[in-house]
């Protein structure tokens, strides 16, 4: 601690710089680690809330719900292989007519309203309680200027219904999530796309059960954009662990006469590496701060409708992999300490 | 009462490989050093006074022979131990001060006690008088790059007698000064062992200083010689 503080007060400009890298980089993971949290959330978050441990829908469908179709006969075998409390959903993309503006994409997912679990209601009704004209519709249609009990008139069924409530963290390929009781649905095509239901995983003959996981993954091009950004992140995370490791790996090679010294006067090698380690630990905390900072700054700043989603647990994961990756990157400079010799300062001019 | 005998050197023999054959720097060297005496080594380079040097703090070891310390013998210790020995018993003085570039003069001497986990309080004083001593007491605050030469080599006399080390080494503390200014620093170290009541041998080739030291020893490929004055 004496020397770490002492020595990154007197080169101030040489620490700012390795710390300012450390900050462009922290904001650039943050950002994309936000973009790929929100793009995530608008493209699946229906899906991931499902009141559902698991999702069984027909072999073909690979895990795509709205590729899968049920008939009534295959949904009732279903429940009664799974022998738990399990409930069909039926999933569609439709639009919503709306005045002086384009249609509105949505989806429907129309379910036995008094077997479907509670969902998350932010406002208005419990799906429940709902009539048959009555919806509950994801909060994102509020920034299209819905409220609760406005009307919605579908395009192609020319249907109205009423929003009774909102709920959160349902969207569906960015379109809101409208539930919907299934007694809307045309008798005769009553064709549902998936059963869910909660306990432990049953596989059914002639169908296929899959967990929410395994549906959020098998969306189409889910799995393509979030490995992308997954690599980004781990280049950035690589990249900044050796930026570091070099940075301070050239600043012990400059040293390590001085280190020679230090031991020739009684130094143990672990008094020198714990210096390293704190400015390391120092300069990366600061640099997480700042780039905590700079993130939040632009979150503030960026449109609603941007998918961004960061919650500080995530900022505080990436933050203690950030350390321990510099950390271990500077286990280098650890062992060039130790290395260092402490007779290089008896009989030699600096 | 008999002289305290601080430092004990028997029979010291060191040779390094080189190549295929062996090099024999030091041949089987033998001397003591009482409390309070001021002893110069001098010899021409590569005589085998640094070596030696070594050897006396710590930070080698002899192939033959033995050192003691305050009676102990230090030849067996691993290198842990060694490091605690040059950190307790023994203060060195090196040929370019080599202090501590972004320390101030005396944060230089407070790292010895931060090092020895020693208190705060008492080394602040203990650093506050040395310097004082020194007369560097203007120049606390200073950083290393602003000092001359001669006042670098003040503070590296003042670091190592912060320990409270019995035995100081100094290795050529003159080498980067001119005559005036060298003779000022030997003479430093000089009345400091003396009143401090320490041992120190100082290496050097500088004749010229050899008035201000208690005894001389000369050394010539690898055997040491006492010069009585």
């Amino acid at each position: 601690m004496f020397l770490a503080l002492r020595e990154l007060k007197q080169a101030k400009l040489r620490y700012f710089l390795v710390c300012a890298i450390m900050v462009a980089i922290l904001f650039l993971v943050f950002f994309i680690t936000g973009l790929a949290k929100g793009l995530s959330h608008a493209d699946s978050s229906s899906l991931q809330s499902l009141k559902a441990d698991y999702i069984v829908t027909n072999k073909e469908a690979d895990g795509v719900l709205v590729k899968s179709e049920l008939t009534p006969k295959e949904v009732k075998q279903i429940q009664k292989e799974v022998n738990a409390h399990a409930t069909p959903i039926k999933m569609y993309m439709s639009s919503i007519q709306q005045q002086n503006k384009n249609d509105l994409d949505i989806m429907y997912f129309a379910v036995d309203t008094k077997e479907y679990g509670n969902l998350k209601i932010i406002e208005g009704k419990q799906i429940h309680d709902l009539k048959t004209n009555e919806v509950i519709v994801d909060q994102s249609m509020k920034q299209q200027g819905y409220k609760l009990n406005d009307t919605l008139e579908d395009k192609n069924s020319k249907k109205e219904y009423k929003i009774a409530g909102f709920t959160k963290d349902n969207t569906y390929s960015f379109a809101p999530i409208i539930f919907i009781s299934n007694k809307n649905l045309n008798k005769p095509q009553q064709i549902y796309n998936a059963v869910l239901y909660s306990g432990k995983k049953v596989d059914v003959d002639h169908f296929a059960t899959f967990s929410r996981e395994e549906t959020v993954k098998a969306m189409p091009g889910y799995k393509e954009t979030q490995g992308s950004f997954t690599m980004m992140k781990v280049f950035l995370f690589i990249i900044a662990a050796f930026v570091s490791s070099v940075f301070f790996y050239i600043l012990t090679i400059q040293k390590s006469h001085q280190f020679g010294v230090l031991k020739a006067i009684g130094a143990k090698s672990w008094y020198i590496a714990k210096g390293i380690l704190i400015q390391v630990a120092i300069l990366t905390v600061l640099g997480w701060g700042i780039g905590t900072l700079g993130i939040y700054g632009i979150k503030s700043i960026l449109p609603n409708t941007m998918p961004f989603v960061l919650p500080f647990k995530l900022i505080l994961a990436t933050g203690v992999v950030f350390l321990s990756l510099n950390i271990i990157g500077s286990m280098l400079s650890v062992f060039k300490v130790i290395k260092a010799d402490a007779l290089e300062a008896i009989g030699r001019v600096e | 009462m008999p002289a305290e005998t601080i430092l004990e050197v028997k029979n010291i023999s060191k040779s390094f490989k080189d190549g295929h054959s062996t090099i024999e720097v030091l041949k089987d060297i033998t001397f003591s050093i009482q409390k309070g005496e001021f002893v110069a080594i001098l010899g021409p380079s590569g005589s085998g006074k640094s070596t030696l040097l070594s050897i006396i703090g710590a930070l080698l070891t002899p192939s033959q022979g033995h050192v003691n310390i305050e009676n102990d013998t230090i030849t067996n210790y691993n290198s842990k131990q060694l490091t605690k020995v040059r950190a307790q018993r023994i203060g060195f003085i090196f040929q370019s001060a080599n202090l501590i570039p972004y320390l101030t003069v005396q944060d230089q001497l407070l790292l010895i006690q931060n090092m020895a986990k020693g208190k705060r309080r008492s080394s602040d004083k203990k650093s506050l008088e040395l310097l004082e001593n020194l007369g560097l007491s203007h120049h606390r605050n200073s950083y290393p790059r602003s000092l001359s030469g001669g006042e670098k080599q003040r503070v590296a006399i003042a670091r190592a007698l912060m320990n409270d080390a019995n035995l100081i080494l100094a290795d050529e503390p003159t080498a980067s000064l001119d005559s005036e200014k060298g003779r000022n620093v030997v003479e430093m170290i000089a009345c400091e062992v003396r009143n401090r009541q320490k041992a120190a041998i100082m290496v050097t080739h500088d004749h010229r200083m050899i008035d201000l030291c208690d005894r001389v020893f000369y050394m010539q490929d690898g055997t040491l010689v006492e010069n009585s004055k």
